[in-house]
């Protein structure tokens, strides 16, 4: 069923891929506010460990995800090629640490799948759906929930 | 509602809620003085509250405000007196409405049924007027409230012109049938009386005992500023015979009564109504000459906003400026304000320059919606600068189409009173009715205050890294002029930063009064439920603080005043066996000390008796009994503040379940706010409440701790140390030092603040922040207080004092306990805001951990 001329009338998503660990990952790119490399962070006590710390994005602050430790994925060091994405979720400001941007990718709708249990390794709920491409697998995050269980 | 409605039902809510709350306090005071200012106040409000409930459709609404109404013009009119039933219902009623305004804010219409509110108020009503049976229930005579202010100064009716306002033409209609006169009389002032409008006083309220004064030209604020030549016209709505009422007119030195005549009520409420009330100053005569002079047609049109229409505002001023397309608006009576106020009773009036002829322009008022044309005339008296003549519209006839030729051609003119006092004295109500007097003050969405102070908030963090900046430009062009130049130039912007700062906190500002105003009710409510008899006492109401503040400071009053009431005074019986005066006080003040603002709760009741208290509290569980009886008495009256703590033998439901005290305290500690008793048995208790004068921006001492910048607010601060590590003991495990001669017990902010061992940041530090309190170098403690409670907090360093603005760690983060947010310091990086009642609390639970350790 996917044949060029039924792809190019298939609505589109626009997404920012990035790699966290050897995964690929992807986020609907009408959220992003911005992307930055990484810069100094605060640290604020008492939060959980997925709370890296707040930054000062010119004048506003901003917390930062790690979103490795959010999913659950093993910790990684920082590189020169360590991102931070700022996303705006429900009038939330957040920046989420990864370790690399690729760029922006465009799927076509049914090049997306429903979620099921090859997601063993992060909570299921984390994720929207799963993109195919050429070469590649691009894991959508539901950022709602993704967020949602940071604040609990 | 349709959505033409929609749009304005925020304007509606807001002044609804207005109104209702300026009703709420006029009732309460009626109580005790039913002055005729007060119930003009309160009429009016209830008034407005009706036309605009009418106006959006809530037809329950603007019934129950009817009936309230109904029974303040009858007061106002000496028709019933004040009584508590009747006070009562007007609460009822006024509940109602608070209710339905909330239903209405919810969900755009409310559903209350309000049958009964309405019609208590209707029996509240009648059975005060039975008892205080009136023989002309429409037209009681000792009364000077027919609004002189609002009266309009229009058209000649025989010798004297004079035209009632609205409440004043309402006044005479009621009258017709009655056995009441009225007169008209111009009075003139002596030509050398130095101070005339003192007399036109004086006259005024000699009268209001002989009558009502139903018009008077020029009105009422022009004779007290003086804005009158030496005569002016009256008209009295009074039982004297003519003679009387003249010796009552000449009563007052170098004021005479000129001419006096009486009018037929009934022709005259008649022919007043009908007439036009436009009427046009001095200056618009001249342009209404201009115009003509051009091939202008000067009109008057009367025109009435049909009755079902929903926004008459609307549509009045659509009208207007439909008319501006085709020619020109000189004059519009009411007001274009009052037209926009909705202050008006669908009738209009406009003075309209024209090139269209009479049915072109019929048409086009034809074709705006919702609005009728009553009448449309000539303006036929551009000189005399006011409607018609003897005849009011009809008798105008003659005089009509007179082409303006002198400027101070005389009008018809009956009488012996000078026709040029005449036209002085319409100049001069004219000048004064055009408004000149401007709106002072401009309605700022709160989100764009808000907005302000969190731009000005950049700005201060900004000015503090300019200053950083020029210290080192300063060290590095060593000491060229470049450098000097800049630090002056910084130094001015710091200045004005400053300045912004104060003004825009200023423009946030709110008289405390918005707080403090639902409270005479309540104290009212409370005595009545709980039979006592109370003197409720405000102080200070017009002291001013932040609308944040504003906003948060209610409830924690609420419940302070409750208890003050509920528990701290004694019945009126058990007041007079002590001794004490049957009446208890309670006293709310408010006044600004340095940068805070100081609330006072305080009660002369039985004060709280630390004996009890401390029983209390071991029958209760909550300290054992030898530590009950080591506690000071101040100590053991802040026992209140625990949870689960009442100190009232039976639970009320006024004062809650001893929750009260405990949420009160944590309340203001949100705020910054202290919260400090002094208390004497049988004398009275004295809640005095700290708050800082905004939420927004805080003075902070800055210390290091690891790598973290914290900012502790200065007004808990009490002052820093260098601790000598050989003096600390333990106690209990918890290191302690004596300060004083008293014991300080010490906790490290370290251990207080843990950070994640996971980031990257910090993995180095780990080993360091794991070095005990035992090596050689001193420490640095700062002692924080709350509530009579402190605990020195160790620090690495002492950074400085700084004025830090308080940001939100973000919905992400959340709530953290002994944080209260983040700032950013002028060299970019951030400080995080440590909250000292959270650093206490904190620092208590550990202590309780590490005994049990």
């Amino acid at each position: 069923m996917t044949t060029a001329m039924v792809e190019s009338i298939e609505r589109e998503e626009q997404l920012v891929a990035f790699h966290l660990s050897d995964e690929v990952y992807g986020i609907d790119i009408a959220a992003i506010h911005e992307i930055i490399r990484l810069q100094e962070v605060t640290q604020v006590p008492r939060t959980s460990d997925d709370i890296e710390g707040i930054i000062n994005l010119r004048g506003k602050i901003v917390p930062i995800l790690n979103l490795r430790r959010r999913l659950g994925l093993p910790s990684n060091e920082r590189t020169q090629k360590s991102r931070v994405i700022v996303v705006d979720v429900d009038q939330v400001t957040v920046g989420l640490e990864v370790d690399s941007v690729i760029g922006v990718l465009r799927l076509s709708e049914n090049c997306i799948e429903q979620p099921n249990e090859m997601m063993g390794a992060i909570d299921a709920d984390c994720v929207r759906g799963v993109g195919k491409t050429e070469d590649n697998l691009v894991i959508l995050l539901n950022l709602q929930y993704v967020l949602r269980l940071a604040q609990e | 509602m349709n959505e033409d409605m929609n749009q304005f039902i925020g304007i509606f809510l807001q002044e609804a809620a207005e109104q209702m709350e300026l009703l709420e306090q006029d009732i309460l005071k009626l109580e005790h003085e039913a002055s005729k200012e007060l119930l003009q106040e309160i009429f009016r409000a209830a008034h407005t509250l009706k036309g605009s409930s009418r106006a959006m459709g809530l037809t329950a609404m603007g019934e129950l405000t009817h009936a309230m109404e109904d029974i303040f013009d009858a007061l106002r009119n000496d028709q019933i007196c004040v009584n508590v039933s009747l006070v009562d219902a007007l609460f009822n009623g006024l509940d109602a409405l608070k209710v339905m305004l909330q239903q209405i804010a919810a969900s755009g219409t409310t559903s209350l049924d309000t049958t009964d509110q309405t019609a208590k108020l209707r029996a509240a009503l009648n059975g005060a007027t039975t008892s205080t049976a009136q023989p002309q229930p429409n037209t009681s005579v000792p009364t000077t409230i027919a609004s002189p202010p609002e009266t309009k100064n229009d058209g000649p009716t025989l010798s004297i012109q004079l035209v009632p306002g609205p409440a004043g033409l309402k006044a005479i209609q009621d009258a017709v049938g009655s056995a009441l006169h009225l007169y008209a009389a111009h009075m003139e002032v002596a030509a050398d009386c130095v101070m005339k409008s003192v007399r036109a006083t004086m006259l005024l309220q000699s009268l209001a005992s002989a009558g009502t004064v139903v018009a008077l030209n020029p009105d009422e604020d022009a004779l007290d500023k003086e804005e009158f030549e030496l005569s002016f016209d009256l008209a009295i709505l009074t039982e004297y015979e003519l003679e009387k009422v003249e010796a009552v007119l000449n009563g007052i030195s170098e004021v005479s009564c000129r001419l006096i005549e009486e009018w037929p009520l009934e022709a005259y409420a008649k022919e007043a109504a009908e007439r036009f009330h436009v009427y046009i100053t001095e200056t618009e005569k001249m342009t209404c000459q201009e115009a003509i002079a051009v091939g202008y047609r000067i009109l008057g049109l009367r025109l009435t906003v049909s009755p079902d229409s929903v926004m008459k505002s609307v549509r009045a001023l659509m009208t207007l400026q439909t008319l501006e397309t085709k020619g020109s608006v000189i004059a519009i009576y009411p007001g274009e304000e009052a037209l926009e106020n909705e202050d008006f009773d669908r009738q209009f009036e406009v003075v309209f320059a024209t090139q269209l002829e009479d049915e072109a322009l019929r048409a086009v008022i034809e074709n705006i919606n919702e609005v009728q044309l009553l009448a449309l005339e000539p303006w036929n008296d551009v000189n005399y600068g006011r409607s018609g003549a003897s005849g009011g519209s009809v008798g105008t006839a003659e005089s009509r189409n007179r082409i303006p030729d002198a400027a101070h051609a005389t009008p018809v003119v009956q009488d012996v009173a000078p026709a040029a006092e005449h036209a002085t004295s319409s100049v001069a109500g004219g000048q004064d009715k055009k408004p000149a007097i401007q709106p002072q003050t401009v309605r700022v969405d709160v989100a764009r205050l808000d907005m302000l102070l969190n731009l000005i908030g950049e700005l201060v963090i900004d000015r503090t890294r300019i200053a950083q900046l020029c210290n080192r430009v300063a060290v590095e062009l060593n000491g060229s002029g470049v450098s000097e130049q800049l630090n002056e130039t910084a130094a001015h912007v710091g200045r004005i930063t400053d300045q912004l700062q104060d003004e825009v906190m200023k423009a946030r500002m709110l008289p405390i009064d918005n707080v403090f105003n639902r409270f005479p009710r309540m104290i009212r409510d409370l005595a009545q439920k709980l039979g006592k008899e109370i003197n409720f006492v405000i102080e200070g109401r017009e002291t001013e603080l932040d609308r944040s503040v504003i906003e948060v400071v209610g409830d924690p009053l609420i419940h302070m005043l409750r208890n003050s009431v509920d528990h701290g005074l004694e019945l009126p019986d058990d007041r007079e066996k002590a001794g004490k005066n049957r009446i208890g006080t309670v006293w709310l003040r408010a006044r600004h000390q340095e940068n805070h603002i100081v609330i006072e709760v305080q009660d002369d009741g039985k004060g709280l008796d630390p004996e009890v208290l401390r029983a209390n509290a071991v029958k209760k569980g909550l300290l054992t009994k030898d530590a009950a009886a080591r506690l000071t008495d101040k100590e053991a009256i802040n026992l209140i503040f625990g949870s689960g703590f009442s100190t009232a033998k039976e639970v009320s439901d006024v004062s809650g379940r001893g929750v009260g005290m405990d949420i009160v305290r944590s309340n203001l500690q949100k705020l910054g706010a202290t919260i400090d008793i002094e208390s004497k048995v049988g004398v009275g208790s004295t809640f005095i409440i700290k708050l800082p004068l905004t939420l927004a921006i805080i003075r902070g001492l800055l210390v290091m701790v690891g790598d973290l910048v914290y900012a502790l607010p200065l007004s808990s601060v009490v002052e820093t140390l260098r601790v000598d590590r050989r003096e600390i003991k333990y106690v209990q495990r918890r290191p302690t030092i004596m300060l004083r001669d008293r014991t300080l017990s010490l906790a490290r902010m370290k251990d207080l603040f843990p950070v994640n061992h996971f980031s990257n940041n910090t993995m180095m530090n780990e080993a360091v922040v794991s070095t005990s309190i035992t090596q050689d170098e001193p420490l640095y403690v700062v002692v924080v207080a709350s509530s009579n409670r402190q605990v020195g907090i160790v620090v690495d360093s002492l950074v400085g004092e700084q004025e830090v603005v308080i940001k939100t760690l973000g919905k992400l983060i959340g709530d953290i306990r002994g944080l209260s947010g983040a700032t950013i310091m002028g060299d970019g990086h951030m400080a995080l805001i440590a909250d000292v009642d959270g650093i206490l609390q904190l620092a208590s639970e550990e202590r309780g951990a590490a005994y049990a350790a």
